[in-house]
């Protein structure tokens, strides 16, 4: 069920209506209930076939990690979790992995090995990120036992079950817990309606006709030229940002009017002056994740630099390995991770460059990134690169026929400039959703742009599409 | 600011909005349903969706017209032009041709028309492909027929057409600033005789068979086969339509379609020579499928499915009995009713 339709809308009225009439009437034991009913329900129309391996694993690591929190002996400790990791990783590496090793054992042996099209299951990704914490942290001793109910909650929320923000035990049981919670909280309530309106926002009128346009290229770079290239690289960047950071809007919004406070997952990316300034602002919870889970695995407080870096590409090689299984994913990791590197590099010596260059050279390496991560395989994007560079159709061309070209193409997309034009504007210049709700108050301008936002983004919801991150 | 106050800014501009987009959809009118008042692109409309947009350019020119031929896709190589030159007198044709269209869809627009315009002069025209279904529900907005020729409520439709998805009004819009380097978007049909303009291909050099087959090597593969459930009900329709127009003194012609040879054989032999026999049960008509010279030859055809003009005109010219347009001998017979 995708956030941006009609029928996720009836879904959410319906309940968080039944969720605040129980509360009201003093249910709230069973409130809770039907909100991981609910959320069941939610996982369950995006893929009934996973449901109940979902189902499954979420009872199954509740069991682990209460009996790691009971256990006192290290080495049942240690094979409870790695029982618990071998289940989570197992179900993640079955499900999204295997057929990537089988094709690069066939291409390595010439054999032809097969395990038929595995479909992989919605949000697996997200909710494997949130299990594997949960067991370490259980093993760590760093996690009191939480009630089955609690427990359910803090995993299948829906607002952020499928596509993050990825949240953390710790943040999220406790809110569960308060007494607070089962009250009506009228500001929490009606500044999750405007955080949820932005997100509807970024992904109706920004994020669709962005990547709508875009798409068409990277599935077939040969029958497009260099105005559609470079349109479409810059589209398909912003509207990355604007489909995940929508989301991201909408699932912290629903979690609000919920009265669950939901982790902060964008902070104004794009205008970050290098690649270890952008990833502190882009999928902050995923890049919290591997710092803490991986990074600080590797690399402990007192290591010299080169365990450093070599802790930030271990870090990056597994993003890249998270969000896909294809080499140009392992790729866009390992490129990532050296920029992230050069910066740390810079900044440990004080090097600096003038702001708008600094800032330049982000954006074009976030640019160029991004083609490796949205094109058909590796040699799809080296075909885009060329596409990008290519200007051999100009060859014959005197300037007033290029700009003549250039007129006809704009005249051909003039929406799609229009739109990547107000979202550069919002991304690189604009306050973020963070910034715009600091002064949120019940006054008469956010109640204009809720009605603007949600009118317009329910009118264009007759033509749905998939959030980007669904795939992961 | 009072919560009952907030409320009160949140609806009305959520009002406002709405209306704002009503607005929109109103006056850039993207599938013809308000008439298409200012911007008068009818041709983008009739690409969009003609059963819609042609109810709604004809609602404001029906005065113009007292004959219509009302058929799929194919009817629109049968020229209105040529039809009013046969039949002489004042008449003036228009095409109601409605992509992928069947008996039901003519029925409707058959009465629809009737009911509402002046009508002399009814050419039905059957495509052939009619035979594999009937009544078929329309899931997509270019298939979707006027509310005033289904008779259901104007209300709800109208408000369908008034919320639209800006997309589609943002399309149009676009083709507008592309209709300045180029003439021909979204321009492929003549909105004052209803069908598509076919100017470009019409004036392509066919050259000898072998050629045109290897530029066009679609017509060389067999096409899905279609079976005849949807006969039956087709030909209910068509003694229905026949009756209809008898008893108000309008004149009715029936005429089944050229059919390329591929496009013959993926129908079931039996269930076609049953409907054409069950046809000539009902009404006397021309029938112009089948194997014979035309339908071998691909340059009679823009494409598997579809046959030319100027297959149109030797269509006229056998009915009319035209010497002047040559016709192959064994194109075209007529069946009188038994």
């Amino acid at each position: 069920m995708i956030f941006t339709s009609y029928g996720f809308f009836v879904f959410l009225i319906i309940v968080l209506a039944v969720y605040r009439l129980l509360n009201y009437f003093k249910f709230e034991p069973v409130a809770k209930i039907w909100l991981i009913l609910a959320s069941f329900y939610f996982y369950g129309q995006g893929g009934k076939d996973f449901l109940p391996y979902f189902v499954g694993s979420v009872f199954f690591n509740y069991i682990i990690g209460s009996t790691l929190i009971v256990t006192e002996d290290l080495r049942s400790k240690k094979f409870l979790l790695v029982l618990g990791l071998v289940e989570n990783l197992g179900l993640l590496g079955y499900f999204k992995y295997a057929n990537f090793f089988v094709d690069n054992y066939n291409a390595l042996v010439g054999g032809n090995l097969s395990i038929g099209k595995i479909i992989l299951p919605i949000g697996i990704s997200f909710f494997t990120f949130q299990l594997i914490a949960y067991l370490v942290d259980c093993y760590r001793g760093e996690t009191k036992e939480y009630s089955v109910v609690d427990y359910l909650l803090f995993i299948t929320f829906f607002p952020q079950l499928i596509v993050g923000p990825i949240v953390h035990h710790k943040d999220i049981v406790p809110q569960f817990q308060s007494q607070q919670q089962s009250k009506f909280d009228r500001d929490k309530f009606f500044l999750g309606l405007f955080i949820f309106a932005i997100g509807c926002g970024k992904k109706v009128l920004l994020a669709d006709p962005l990547t709508s346009f875009a798409k068409p290229f990277f599935a077939n770079v040969s029958e497009y030229g260099f105005f559609h290239g470079w349109l479409s690289a810059l589209s398909y960047t912003l509207s990355y940002y604007f489909d995940l950071s929508g989301y991201a809007d909408m699932a912290i919004g629903m979690g609000l009017l919920f009265n669950v406070h939901l982790p902060e997952n964008f902070n104004s990316p794009y205008k970050a002056r290098n690649f270890r300034d952008y990833w502190r602002r882009w999928h902050m919870t995923l890049s919290k994740f591997l710092s803490d889970y991986v990074f600080r695995s590797v690399y402990k407080k007192g290591d010299k630099s080169f365990k450093f870096y070599f802790a930030v590409m271990t870090t990056f090689f597994v993003s890249g390995f998270w969000h896909g299984a294809g080499w140009q994913f392992i790729v866009w990791g390992i490129v990532n991770g050296i920029f992230v590197c050069m910066a740390h590099f810079m900044y440990r010596r004080k090097w600096s460059l003038p702001s708008g260059l600094a800032w330049f050279l982000t954006f074009a390496g976030v640019v160029g990134t991004r083609i490796l991560f949205v094109s058909k395989g590796l040699r799809g994007s080296i075909a885009v690169y060329r596409r990008l560079f290519d200007v051999s159709g100009f060859a014959n061309m005197g300037l007033s026929e290029i700009l003549f070209e250039l007129g006809k193409f704009a005249s051909y997309n003039a929406y799609t400039i229009l739109v990547l034009i107000i979202a550069m504007g919002i991304g690189f210049f604009a306050r973020n959703t963070r910034e715009i709700t600091e002064d949120f108050s019940l006054g008469y301008k956010h109640a204009v742009i809720i009605a603007v936002l949600l009118v317009v983004s329910l009118i264009q919801m007759s033509i749905v599409s998939d959030f980007l991150y669904f795939q992961f | 600011m009072k919560l009952k106050r907030w409320f009160g800014v949140l609806i009305v501009s959520s009002l406002l909005t709405l209306m704002l987009i009503w607005g929109f959809n109103y006056v850039v009118d993207p599938f013809g349903v308000f008439g298409d008042r200012f911007i008068k692109w009818h041709s983008y409309n009739f690409v969009n969706n003609p059963r819609i947009a042609k109810i709604g350019y004809l609602d404001r020119n029906y005065e113009k017209y007292n004959g219509y031929v009302i058929g799929g896709s194919k009817s629109s190589s049968i020229n209105p032009t040529l039809l009013n030159k046969y039949y002489g007198g004042d008449t003036n044709f228009y095409g109601m041709l409605m992509y992928g269209g069947d008996f039901f869809d003519y029925e409707k627009t058959l009465h629809y028309i009737v009911e509402n315009y002046n009508v002399e002069h009814i050419v039905l025209h059957m495509s052939m492909h009619e035979m594999s279904h009937y009544h078929e529900v329309k899931k997509a907005m270019n298939n979707d027929l006027h509310a005033k020729v289904l008779g259901e409520p104007l209300l709800p439709f109208y408000m369908k057409y008034l919320s639209l998805n800006l997309g589609y009004g943002k399309d149009k819009l676009e083709g507008l600033l592309k209709r300045r380097y180029d003439p021909m978007e979204s321009n492929q049909f003549i909105p004052e005789t209803g069908v598509y303009n076919k100017s470009v291909r019409d004036s392509e050099d066919l050259g000898a068979l072998e050629e045109f087959l290897e530029k066009y090597p679609e017509f060389n593969s067999p096409l899905p086969k279609m079976d005849s459930s949807g006969a039956e009900e087709n030909l209910k329709a068509l003694a229905r339509m026949k009756v209809y127009c008898e008893d108000r003194g309008i004149s009715f012609m029936f005429m089944v379609a050229p059919t390329y040879y591929r496009e013959m054989e993926r129908y079931e032999a039996e269930g076609v020579q049953d409907f054409l026999d069950k046809a000539a049960q009902i009404t006397d008509y021309w029938n112009f499928s089948g194997y014979n010279t035309v339908s071998y030859d691909a340059r009679y055809f823009y494409d598997p499915m579809h046959y030319r003009n100027n297959v149109g005109e030797m269509i006229l010219a056998k009915i009319f009995g035209d010497k002047s347009v040559e016709v192959p001998e064994d194109f075209g017979e007529y069946r009188i009713v038994n």
